[in-house]
């Protein structure tokens, strides 16, 4: 019936609520990359709900640096392999 | 809303809440109590978030794992629920919190004699574990059995709406 923890999706939700006063303070590009990074943390909304950590927010936090990590992967091997040419 | 100095042995401490008014603010002194020792929770109307809790206690500088691993939640989702709940905690000196404890007597389909019935029985068996360890009851203000309830409780706390921080200006007026 009940959960025992609120849903993955209410806490992110919760926190993104929690930047509102900060996105609000940014310039518009700025809220613009904000915006980027919280839908990237949204992306691995299951895996943070299935680990369940205390502190959702660093769950978010590291669901942003991965894609983030991905974005520099991805850009890498595209400066390498036009090195190579 | 400092509740801690309230919480005594033998004291049933009632903490009525404004119906708009969440039970964030418990928080808090929840995560202050479950860092002395191990705590109940028992929970009618499904208020209890371990989320912010957890940001509690990290804001005291703690890691939440072993704190929240103090924390023992029963939730209860009718009155023959919370009864139950109720008959099974052990009666140990620790700490009780009862959340939101009017809820579940609002349900219309259980019929009044019996939501009564199960009230007071409920209300002896809190008086009874109050023998133990300190309660702390919350209760929506303007709900059915607020009054009984809080003429059987020793010590009554009013939790008020706190008005929106006013927002800062962008330019100051010269």
């Amino acid at each position: 019936m009940g959960r025992t923890i609120p849903s993955i999706t209410l806490a992110f939700l919760e926190e993104q609520d929690s930047l509102k006063r900060f996105r609000r303070a940014l310039r518009k590009a700025d809220q613009q990359a904000l915006d980027d990074l919280l839908a990237a943390a949204r992306q691995h909304l299951a895996p943070a709900g299935y680990a369940a950590y205390p502190l959702p927010l660093e769950t978010f936090l590291l669901a942003m640096l991965l894609e983030e990590h991905k974005e520099v992967m991805r850009l890498r091997t595209m400066v390498e392999s036009r090195d190579r040419e | 809303m400092d509740i801690l100095p309230a919480l005594a042995q033998g004291r049933l401490c009632l903490a009525v809440i404004h119906p708009a008014m969440g039970h964030a603010w418990l928080m808090e002194p929840m995560a202050s109590l479950a860092e002395r020792g191990p705590i109940q929770v028992i929970d009618g109307g499904n208020h209890f978030n371990a989320y912010r809790l957890a940001k509690a206690i990290g804001g005291h500088g703690l890691d939440p794992t072993p704190v929240l691993r103090q924390v023992f939640v029963s939730r209860s989702f009718t009155c023959h629920q919370l009864a139950a709940c109720l008959s099974l905690v052990t009666s140990r000196p620790l700490p009780l919190i009862v959340l939101d404890f009017l809820a579940t007597f609002q349900d219309e389909s259980v019929p009044l004699h019996e939501r009564r019935k199960l009230f007071n029985v409920c209300l002896w068996r809190l008086r009874q574990i109050s023998r133990t360890g300190p309660i702390l009851i919350t209760a929506k203000a303007n709900t059915e059995f607020i009054g009984p309830l809080a003429e059987n409780c020793d010590q009554i706390l009013q939790t008020e709406l706190k008005p929106l921080p006013a927002t800062l200006p962008l330019f100051q007026d010269r």
